[in-house]
């Protein structure tokens, strides 16, 4: 039995006596377990507030996100923090602290995909310690419509850190958050590390300390006695824990995730073409419970989307596995094989959609041609082909999006049932 | 605080103190002291949507039930701050409520009570501990309020005022995590976050206040002054040059509000902006001579919600104690509370009743058995603007309904 059904049936449950208002309407959706989409709080509510911060959960949790989004980095002392780069200059103030100028410098890395990273004058994650990191303030981007007013208040957080604050969530509001962690290049934090699986581990370790994760596989605990973790309080009677979900762009990481926890995994492999046809599909299929494009997969299609980043695949190749498939039967595809469908990321409406087929002489490889014109017939088609969780940005509009698809699926029933 | 009443205190207003100081200085500066008396009325502002060039996901059926966030969206962040007018915008309210108050020096701050000492750290800032005293005085409808060991705006300068940092109430579903960081703003400061919020938000919020507010108001471009006032006392309000808004920018229309009834009239007669009759311990306000009164001067009323669900007993009492069965009679009998609504805009006005809280607060012994029944029975009611706390539970709410009633109609449709 998988903790992802586990989970689903705890929060139908809670849901009941949940004091946010959730749409409790019995309809049938096209998602895979036939409930409505789930709204993942990409990073927080980072339209509102600075990402990854205690402000950013809570903000998420407030709208009624159903899942709340870390991101995972790994400090020079093997402490987990939350945040999504690995360099801290763009979204903090740590050009402005004197001790921690040390740590300026320059690095160039392939990622597994063959993308060429180079940073310059930033300050990496890895090279610091936890002390140095919880030294820094979070700044919001700079974008016209969100409020820059939180900016310097807020600190970085370690995952334990980030659990506890789940938890306490789950508590003070009534409502059981999912926790859907993702791993960031692990190949990258495992370097210089006492064995290479040392990264996944850790986060497996924590993860089950909060009592998310039940450990499957053979994980030496004593490697890891220095990793920071609070004493976690029973939960008061009533409350249920949210589900929980991995999610890595390493696919031997999502492997090994997979193969030693009983938490579900998403596979985010954008860049890989494999992904995207049938018989890499049946791959991923052996590991991962959940595929995790980027949005315009489903929308412009593959190629144009692979295409636009540079990568180049062999045309054979890909012949002889079924082919591209077309971006509006990707879902089908993807729920044929018994795994839910996640893309990422849905903005704020003031913000561009950024599909390919919205350029010049771009068209979606789809039968039916649609692009998006909008943020409502965004959200429609992506609930139309079922899509079971989708990562939003200013989660106050994705939930009424969500609640007038409800409506017209609603509608549509009363009509059946009337004629 | 307030002691005469059997719930929690959801607005309060104080008046006498400041007539008290009035009748004072009225020998020493006559013309001021009239409008000083208005002033410590509590108003708040309104706000119209002209929803079709936002970005925001607005519901284009059109319900007609708008929401006003009750000091801005109090629910997640300290009430009346910047944070909280940001959070207000952002989550599609289409109201934003400030409440105004006067300081010694003559400033307009924007803050609930005339006190400060619940909601900041004034206790902790030494300079400020020889404000603190104990204050009683009765409010024209013979409320009686003691309030002890507090800091009174109207004894203090904007100075003293800007020294402070507020803090949420303390709730367990609310985030405590910006206590301290925001000070009190000015009404200045406050139109000057609604336009900065119209332009980068995409959407038009609106303001209010009297003759300080009216001038301050009219400066900004969201009141005309219809009658004369003494514009001459008020020569040392200092306003901020206001900037054009860029080319197609809409701006929302204002709305007054007042508890004290005097005031609403001054207001009523004296600018083109609209008025809304705010009430919950006036007998007469809830008969149908005393509403038809009250249509001679507003344009909406705004009654605590309890008036539309069941009949308070407390104030049947009074109103028996003040005014007499005879008079109560003379003036119509009480209105029903399930017609109460009708009554109101058979005379040509609209409603608006506060407030509706965030769900995982106590439903003070209401009537429904919990929000989505709350609202439902409200908007069935025809409100036409309702004072919320937590904005997104609102909207989904106002969504579901109004799905609600398309099914409704769309059944008729083919029942026909």
């Amino acid at each position: 039995m998988r903790t992802n059904d586990i989970a689903v049936a705890i929060l139908s449950l809670v849901g009941l006596s949940a004091a946010f208002i959730d749409d409790t309407r019995n309809l049938k959706w096209s998602t895979l377990g036939g409930k409505k989409t789930r709204l993942i709080g990409h990073r927080g509510e980072r339209a509102f507030v600075p990402e990854h911060t205690y402000a950013s959960y809570w903000q998420a949790a407030l709208e009624g996100a159903d899942f709340i989004e870390p991101d995972l980095a790994l400090t020079r002392d093997g402490q987990i923090v939350v945040s999504h780069n690995l360099w801290l200059g763009e979204t903090t103030n740590i050009r402005d602290i004197p001790e921690l100028q040390k740590y300026k410098r320059n690095i160039t890395w392939p990622d597994s995909s063959g993308h060429v990273y180079e940073l310059t004058n930033e300050y990496f994650i890895f090279d610091m310690t936890l002390e140095d990191i919880k030294k820094v303030r979070v700044m919001q981007s700079d974008v016209e419509y969100r409020p820059q007013i939180y900016n310097g208040l807020f600190g970085l957080l370690t995952f334990d850190e980030y659990l506890s604050t789940m938890r306490e969530l789950t508590v003070k509001l009534g409502r059981p958050f999912g926790a859907i962690p993702e791993l960031k290049m692990p190949k990258i934090y495992n370097m210089g590390r006492p064995y290479p699986r040392y990264f996944e581990d850790r986060a497996i370790i924590t993860l089950s300390h909060y009592g998310l994760a039940n450990i499957t596989g053979n994980i030496d605990k004593s490697q890891h006695s220095d990793l920071i973790l609070s004493p976690v309080a029973p939960l008061p009677a009533g409350s249920a824990l949210g589900p929980a979900v991995w999610q890595c762009f390493d696919q031997d990481t999502s492997a090994y995730l997979a193969n030693n926890t009983d938490v579900p995994v998403a596979c985010t492999r954008r860049c890989h073409a494999s992904l995207l046809h049938t018989q890499g599909l049946d791959a991923v299929a052996k590991y991962a419970k959940i595929v995790a494009p980027w949005k315009d997969f489903f929308v412009t299609g593959a190629e144009a989307s692979l295409k636009a980043k540079g990568v180049t695949w062999n045309a054979t190749e890909i012949a002889a596995m079924g082919g591209f498939i077309a971006p509006d039967q990707l879902v089908k595809e993807i729920h044929s094989r018994g795994m839910e469908v996640c893309p990422w990321t849905f903005y704020n409406s003031k913000e561009s959609l950024s599909y390919l087929c919205q350029e010049k002489g771009i068209k979606p490889a789809s039968r039916s041609g649609f692009c998006p014109k909008d943020k409502t017939e965004e959200f429609f088609y992506f609930f139309e082909q079922g899509a079971d969780y989708m990562f939003v940005e200013d989660i106050v509009e994705a939930n009424i999006l969500r609640t007038f698809f409800a409506n017209k699926l609603e509608n549509k029933q009363n009509q059946r049932l009337d004629s | 605080m307030e002691q005469t009443r059997m719930y929690q205190p959801h607005r309060s207003f104080s008046r006498t103190p400041i007539i008290t100081l009035s009748v004072i200085s009225i020998a020493l500066v006559a013309l001021i002291t009239i409008h000083r008396m208005r002033i410590h009325a509590l108003a708040s502002a309104s706000l119209a949507i002209i929803g079709t060039t936002s970005a925001f996901i607005d519901d284009t059926r059109d319900l007609k039930r708008q929401l006003v966030g009750h000091r801005g969206e109090k629910a997640f962040m300290p009430e009346h701050s910047l944070g909280s007018y940001w959070q207000a915008a952002l989550e599609g309210a289409d109201f934003i409520e400030p409440d105004l108050t006067l300081t010694k020096d003559g400033h307009l701050v924007v803050n609930h009570n005339e006190w400060i000492g619940d909601l900041t750290n004034a206790k902790e800032i030494p300079e400020l501990q020889k404000y603190r005293r104990n204050l009683t005085w009765t409010d024209d409808d013979g409320t009686f309020h003691d309030i002890k060991n507090e800091y009174f705006i109207h004894d203090m300068t904007l100075e003293d005022i800007k020294k402070v940092r507020t803090h949420q109430a303390n709730m367990t579903f609310r985030p405590q995590i910006y206590n301290g960081y925001f000070g009190l703003l000015t009404f200045e400061e406050y139109l000057q976050t609604i336009r900065e919020l119209t332009v980068k938000l995409g959407r038009p919020f609106g303001p209010l206040l009297e003759d300080r507010a009216i001038i301050t108001l009219n400066h900004y471009g969201w009141a005309k002054i219809t009658k004369k006032i003494n514009t001459a006392a008020h020569k040392d309000l200092k306003l901020a040059p206001v900037k054009p808004l860029p080319a197609g920018t809409k701006v929302g229309p204002s709305v007054w509000q007042c508890f004290d009834q005097d005031t609403a009239k001054y207001l009523s007669s004296h600018t083109d902006v609209p008025v809304v009759a705010l009430n919950e311990n006036t007998p007469a306000f809830f008969t149908p001579k005393g509403l038809d009164q009250v249509a001679k001067y507003a344009k909406i009323v705004s009654p605590w919600k309890d008036f539309l669900c069941h009949w308070r007993r407390g104030l049947s009492e009074v109103a028996e104690h003040h005014l007499g069965s005879k008079e109560i009679k003379r003036l119509g009998g009480f209105i029903a509370p399930d017609q109460l609504a009708k009554e109101i805009h058979k005379r040509g006005m609209t409603i608006s009743p506060y407030t509706f809280y965030d769900s995982h607060q106590n439903m003070l012994g209401f009537c429904p058995k919990n929000k989505t029944e709350e609202f439902f029975y409200f908007f069935d009611q025809g409100m036409d603007y309702m004072f919320v706390e937590d904005i997104v539970e609102a909207n989904v709410l106002r969504i579901l309904y109004a799905n609600k009633l398309e099914n409704q109609q769309r059944k008729g449709y083919y029942a026909a």
